[in-house]
């Protein structure tokens, strides 16, 4: 939000790109004036373009403000006393208090449901990466009998409400004797649909040239996949490894169906814990949701160049 | 250019088929005779024969083996002492193994979906709430066979709650453990400040208090009040059953919303919100009365035992006291129940009775009652002093329990059409006619 | 040819042999069975007599679904144009050189980290009504009326329309910005040789090059806005009120299933969903399957 005030002048290709020629009225012909005119008309348009950079960071910066405002809410009340949080008044703490955590520390076995969460999301991510990689690039690029028909299936395999997928997929993972096991979180998330789907969309985007000069360079499709399509679809992985992770951490409703000893209770679980009907208890879980919500956002800043910085120029360009 | 084009069709595919999706979804919704709200033929089933387990004479404690699932839906406070009880429980009894999980969100998403899939847990909450619902559709054992064959002295359960545990044929289907009646809870200092020396004891004093005091703190802004109302149909009754009325009869056989008292009890209601002497939660900025009151900013709730660990630990520094609920024609309250059940489908019944009679006995019911939330299920046995008026309204009490069908369709319905009514939307008539009609189906669909 | 057909289909099992086992184990699998207990009647303890397609000819006389079906239609075509249009909006400001754009584009991504129960508590608050809400202090600071927000049935679903396009704004841009990054560089270099505005790149350029892009968020986007439950429940306290204002298509479903114990109708509810949108996809598979470069 500091950014508001900075006024450099970037260059900014979609104003810079509004380069019209000078106006065709001009009916000067004299070149000192000509000269002159243009350095007015420099001048005037590099205000113009200080003014739209100013309006631009003024802009970003009040959408920055509303979409942080929750998260930084959360953090706020996370710092104040029980007493202020529940008077609902003031936007800052009236006093500071780091209560709400040493609370949510200490009624909760954090480190170990940390662990857990962690553990989870990591091996549903992975999962994830490997399996709608393959699948979405089996839909993309090969061509097999049926193909179109599976995955409109796919897409519409979606529409059916977790609601009524509860009770056979718990009958089926019971049968498997894998209730109160991590086995039957992980299974229930280790392939999203939507995954499957991101994924052929982002092969489907690739050039076909590459591939094709690998093809006649007498690549099989397993090289071809690894060696050329992998890379070239870097930025969607890494995409989908967010959001999956997000997703699988903050996942609640399975793991509380799945999971039924306390011991190997998720951090998501764990939080609901704190919420009873009718005793809030504010600043403990904001300090709970702010220290679950760091780790995704480590996640978030430090990936952010990787499906960001322009990369894979040559091949993608 | 021609880039462009095939953007445009694929654009005009794309809207078309937007439209194609919400025309099907708009017509699916519109072309619907409406004839009665009737969820559904058959959605309240016959009650399922209940089978008693035989059983000849007492348990032999040493005998029963095996693991027991227990599921509560306790808050976090509530499950350590539970698992307290539960862990005595297992060193009394060396081969029982109790697997215990408290959950305290979603609890009927996850016991249900247990139960459909063949995995019930054998000893559970279950609320006053879903007790009707569960039992008619055969979630829950009888207990009578346990009960007579163990010679359990029910007599030392107060006689309502014990009342509401039993199912139409008269088969126990649950043990309660606590209870909170509602009552009148009320901020001293702002009532003194408003001119109101004592609290109220009837409808006309309630009133009078609550503008008073809402005169008095009008100038701190809206959202400030006498009387904090919860604009539903729980609530309403409240007023209703001081009138001598009710959602049902005692028997749960007959539909009373068509009497005057309904009606009663609902334009009192909606006169204190319309003079402003009550505001509703929402309009205190709260999630529930409570909460408004400890904010200050309301002088009184009508609420149950439930208020006090907030007022404890969230506004310790709020000065309040408790009273019976002021009375109509008659004094009346609602009293909530908190019950534990074995289910039909337990593989080990004996086991899960002798947890079930432990977790009920006289000395876990005290233990659970220091938590405050709730007064003991049984006469005689010790609880904090600051509970005992919501203990005393069970004299006049009536449980809050309906028949099937009742809490999940037929009071969802009612307070829909409540909103409505609020907002101008739905005539009084009109509501009235919506709630006896689908009350009626329920009705009609428990006897058959 | 052929036997070069012959290797790509096998080459296509072995890469869609796990994810599809998988996705028939937890997706197929629970298909078919609520397409089986929908002819049924079929309670917590299984079968309670078969009904045929008695669920399915009461769909259409059940005047709670038509209020669920207004709602959800209502809600899926307001909020997936408008969260498209926003994670668009922010995807073009981010994709810009700026300072601090890591910053902006983590804050912009912020709503959609947070957990949905704890948004959903914060914006009850912030929507809070009288004058105890942020938002309707604003409102009264400026002499507007200060509405009910969610407690009133006509501002309740919009409210959460809100809520939802704002915090699903981030993940579109998310896909957005992936997108715009394969956007090659050189096309913007000859529109601006010939002139082009920003306006006009984004019309001839932008735009169309991210077709892929509005398909994969437009469905994703139409599947969780026609499934969406989470802030209603929350919102209603599970009723689907105020005057059955937020009773959303899967709101209701969950009802019938885990309040009603009416698992075979509530199966019913969900199979006719799935067949009714099911079909609009097929009639559009054209666009969804469509195959090739650019």
């Amino acid at each position: 939000m500091t950014g508001a005030s900075v006024s450099a002048p970037f260059g900014i290709p979609g104003l810079s790109g509004r380069a019209r020629r000078a106006p065709a009225t001009s009916v000067a012909t004299d070149p000192a004036t000509i000269r002159e005119l243009d350095r007015l008309e420099a001048i005037r348009r590099k205000r113009i373009e200080q003014l739209k950079t100013r309006l631009l960071y003024a802009a970003l910066s009040a959408c920055a403000a509303m979409f942080m405002f929750p998260f930084l809410w959360s953090l706020l009340t996370s710092f104040k006393t029980a007493h202020d949080a529940a008077g609902g008044a003031g936007f800052w703490p009236a006093q500071w208090s780091i209560e709400g955590y040493r609370v949510a520390l200490t009624s909760l076995p954090f480190g170990s449901y940390f662990l857990h969460s962690t553990l989870l999301a990591l091996a549903i991510t992975a999962s994830n990466l490997v399996f709608c990689s393959m699948g979405g690039y089996a839909f993309a690029r090969l061509h097999f009998p049926g193909r179109d028909a599976l995955f409109m299936l796919v897409l519409g395999a979606m529409l059916l409400p977790d609601q009524l997928r509860m009770v056979p997929v718990f009958r089926m993972l019971r049968d498997m004797g894998l209730v109160d096991r991590y086995e039957s979180v992980w299974l229930v998330g280790a392939v999203a649909p939507f995954g499957l789907f991101f994924m052929r969309q982002a092969f489907l985007a690739q050039p076909k040239e590459l591939e094709e000069a690998a093809y006649i360079d007498g690549a099989g499709h397993a090289t071809i996949f690894f060696k050329v399509m992998l890379p070239l679809t870097l930025p969607s992985l890494v995409t989908l490894a967010i959001l999956t992770f997000q997703g699988a951490w903050n996942e609640f409703f399975w793991p509380l169906l799945l999971l039924q000893s306390p011991e190997k209770f998720t951090l998501s679980q764990g939080l609901a814990l704190f919420t009873s009907q009718f005793e809030t208890q504010w600043p403990a879980l904001m300090a709970g949701t702010v220290l679950a919500t760091i780790p995704i956002l480590i996640i978030f800043v430090s990936l952010q160049k990787y499906f960001v910085s322009g990369l894979g120029d040559g091949a993608v360009k | 250019m021609q880039q462009c084009a095939a953007t445009r069709r694929s654009a005009r595919l794309m809207a078309r088929s937007c439209v194609i999706v919400l025309a099907a979804l708009l017509a699916a919704g519109c072309g619907v005779a409406a004839d009665g709200p009737i969820p559904r033929p058959g959605a309240v089933s016959n009650s399922v024969a209940t089978a008693m387990p035989t059983i000849d004479g007492p348990i032999d404690r040493s005998s029963v083996t095996g693991e027991v699932v227990l599921f509560t839906g306790s808050s976090p406070v509530e499950a350590k002492i539970m698992r307290r009880i539960v862990a005595r429980f297992e060193a009394d009894h060396p081969g029982i193994d109790v697997r215990f999980t408290a959950i305290n969100r979603d609890y009927p998403t996850v016991v249900l979906t247990r139960f459909a899939a063949g995995e019930a847990p054998d000893v559970f909450t279950v609320d006053g709430k879903f007790l009707s619902d569960w039992s008619s559709k055969g979630l829950l054992m009888p207990l009578d066979g346990f009960l007579k064959a163990e010679q359990v002295d029910v007599s030392r359960y107060r006689p309502q709650l014990l009342e509401s545990v039993r199912g139409r044929d008269g088969s126990t289907f649950a043990l309660p453990l606590n209870y909170s009646t509602v009552a009148l809870v009320t901020n001293d200092r702002m009532l003194a400040e408003a001119g109101v020396t004592t609290p109220p004891t009837n409808w006309a004093e309630l009133e009078t208090a609550a503008a008073r005091v809402t005169a008095h703190v009008t100038s701190k802004g809206s959202g400030h009040a006498g009387l904090c109302l919860v604009p539903n149909w729980e609530r309403m009754l409240l007023f209703a059953l001081q009138q001598g009325g009710g959602i049902t009869d005692a028997a749960g056989t007959r539909m009373l919303v068509g009497e005057p008292t309904t009606r009663k009890a609902l334009d009192w209601v909606r006169a204190m919100l319309k003079d402003g002497a009550a505001i509703t939660p929402d309009q205190a900025g709260s999630s529930w009365c409570g909460d408004a009151f400890g904010r200050g900013n309301v002088a009184m709730a009508l609420e149950g035992a439930w208020m006090l660990p907030p007022m404890r630990n969230q506004f310790p520094n709020v000065e309040f006291s408790v009273h019976a609920l002021p009375v109509g024609e008659k004094a009346a309250t609602l009293a909530y129940s908190g019950n534990m059940s074995i289910s039909r489908t337990s593989r080990n019944p004996e086991a899960a009775w002798l947890l079930l009679d432990y977790l009920a006995s006289p000395v876990a019911q005290a233990e659970l009652a220091t938590i405050g939330v709730g007064v003991p299920a049984m006469t005689g046995v010790p609880f904090p002093d600051d509970l005992q008026v919501f203990a005393d309204g069970i004299e006049h009490a009536t449980v809050w329990s309906l028949p099937p069908g009742f809490f999940n369709t037929v009071l969802v319905t009612a307070d829909n059409e409540m909103s409505a009514v609020l907002e101008g939307k739905q005539t009084v008539d009109g509501m009235l006619g919506e709630v006896q009609k689908i009350g009626d189906t329920m009705l009609t669909a428990a006897v058959e | 040819m052929n036997a070069a057909a012959t290797a790509q289909t096998r080459t296509a099992f072995l890469f869609l042999a796990i994810p599809l086992t998988l996705f028939g184990a937890f997706y197929v699998v629970p298909l078919v069975y609520s397409v089986y207990i929908s002819v049924f009647n079929y309670g917590v303890f299984g079968r309670d007599g078969f009904v045929g397609l008695g669920n399915y000819t009461w769909l259409v006389k059940d005047p709670f679904l038509a209020k669920a079906v207004r709602n959800t239609a209502f809600y899926t075509a307001i909020v997936v144009p408008g969260t498209m249009a926003v994670g668009l909006g922010l995807a073009l400001l981010a994709n810009r050189q700026l300072r601090f754009q890591r910053f902006y584009r983590s804050a912009f991504y912020f709503p959609s980290i947070t957990s949905s129960a704890a948004l959903t508590m914060i914006f009850m608050l912030l929507m809070a009504p009288g004058s105890a809400g942020i938002v309707n202090q604003m409102l009264g600071s400026v002499g507007l009326p200060q509405p009910n927000w969610l407690g009133d049935s006509d501002t309740a679903l919009p409210s959460i329309m809100v809520l939802n396009v704002w915090t699903g704004a981030g993940g579109m841009m998310l896909f957005y910005l992936a997108a715009l990054q394969g956007i090659p560089g050189d096309l913007y270099e000859a529109a601006k040789v010939e002139g082009a505005s920003a306006w006009q790149q984004f019309r001839a350029i932008t735009f169309p090059m991210l077709k892929r892009t509005h398909v994969f968020v437009a469905v994703m986007g139409t599947i969780g806005a026609l499934k969406v439950f989470d802030q209603a429940f929350i919102v209603s306290a599970g009723t689907g009120g105020p005057n059955y204002s937020t009773l959303t298509l899967t709101l209701y479903i969950y009802r019938l299933a885990f309040a009603n114990l009416a698992f075979g109708y509530a199966a019913a509810v969900g199979v006719a969903l799935f067949a009714i949108i099911g079909a609009l996809l097929l009639s559009q598979r054209k666009l969804l399957v469509e195959q090739g470069g650019r």
